[in-house]
């Protein structure tokens, strides 16, 4: 049962046509694996990397959803179509960061981010590949999570405390390779979302 | 007065607390710890990017100084009038040339780094080396503030201008 409209005809040939050119410009047709040894989880659009080192418990999630910044238009580049620019398109979704210790009953929680690069201007990157925004404790069991709990942020935190922040995570793994390789898991994920729900929609709307 | 460390690369590892303790210790042997400053690390790419764009040279290098304030004196420190003006500039570090300078010549990574940081440091308080006698002024310098270091953490560095001419 269901409305079938000229519309939903015309829509139904139009996701078949868009469902086609997603694939062919897909760039990872598996996921993308990231080095050092984490153990990746996805749930729908969040992912969970999950590592273990010497009694500690690292873990880092994201959620794919509303993750691409907006893209600043440019001219096609000589001898690229228009339609290629959009294999350029990178997911760099905010992540978090959480460190428990074995003996602790506190997880360490950064929340982190990819700066927006609001030049545009490829080679001249003005910030760090990923920043630390804010850092809190909260307890190890996530049901008990409080927004009552202290919360360092950091856009005005002192530079030297910030170097021993990225430090630590550098320690167990979150460097910038890591962030990098993040962005590439990430891209490949939205990706592959976006080309499912497609399917779904051309499911939903095809005519009978 | 603050001294800002980023990291734009992923090629080569950087420790950034190591790094500042050094930078701290360079600025206080020049006597501009109250003065803001930006030091970057970046990889071949971006410098070589940096190098073509300031200096019509295509080819990666391991160190552009940046000077907040451009006529400063060899010799001299800046004499700032306002707040915004207690800057030196910004250092781009090229880690990635640095590194593979340092496996070539078998020489200690963080070494050089040192010493790179530390003639980053006199150009943008003026100093140059494009002439000899500029050299000569330039390579004192070095060397007086690498002899405080080395007294202060024991090593011995030796100036990156030791045998430019």
């Amino acid at each position: 049962g269901g409305l079938h409209t000229e519309g939903d005809k015309a829509f139904s040939e139009f996701l078949i046509n868009e469902i086609k050119e997603e694939k062919k410009i897909q760039k990872h047709k598996s996921l993308p694996k990231i080095s050092g040894g984490w153990e990746l989880d996805i749930q729908g659009t969040e992912a969970k990397l999950v590592r273990k080192v010497s009694g500690e418990k690292i873990s880092v999630t994201f959620n794919v959803n509303n993750s691409i910044p907006p893209v600043i238009e440019e001219e096609p580049q000589e001898g690229q179509k228009a339609d290629e620019q959009e294999s350029d398109l990178t997911s760099t979704p905010n992540f978090v960061v959480e460190v428990t210790k074995d003996d602790s009953k506190n997880t360490l929680v950064f929340d982190c981010h990819f700066p927006e690069d609001e030049t545009g201007n490829e080679g001249e990157e003005d910030s760090d590949i990923f920043e630390i925004q804010e850092v809190s404790f909260q307890p190890s069991e996530k049901s008990d999570w409080k927004e009552t709990n202290f919360t360092l942020n950091t856009d005005s935190l002192d530079w030297a405390l910030y170097d021993h922040l990225m430090d630590f995570l550098a320690d167990r793994g979150v460097d910038n390779t890591f962030a990098d390789e993040l962005v590439e898991l990430s891209t490949a994920l939205e990706h592959q979302e976006y080309i499912k729900f497609l399917e779904d929609l051309k499911g939903f709307v095809k005519c009978q | 007065m603050s001294l800002a460390i980023q990291n734009l690369q992923k090629v080569i590892p950087i420790r950034r607390v190591p790094l500042r303790k050094k930078i701290e210790i360079l600025q206080k042997i020049l006597g501009v710890q109250q003065f803001d400053l930006g030091v970057i690390c970046v990889n071949n790419r971006t410098i070589q990017h940096l190098n073509s764009t300031y200096r019509k040279i295509h080819v990666p290098t391991d160190v552009l100084s940046f000077p907040f304030h451009e006529n400063v004196k060899a010799g001299e420190l800046p004499q700032p009038c306002f707040r915004e003006e207690y800057n030196l500039g910004d250092i781009f570090l090229g880690v990635e040339y640095i590194y593979q300078q340092c496996q070539e010549n078998k020489e200690d990574y963080y070494s050089i780094l040192t010493v790179t940081l530390a003639h980053g440091l006199c150009h943008l308080l003026g100093y140059k080396h494009s002439t000899e006698a500029e050299w000569q002024q330039m390579y004192q310098k070095e060397k007086q503030i690498l002899e405080e270091l080395n007294r202060i953490t024991g090593t011995n560095l030796q100036p990156l201008t030791k045998n430019l001419f």
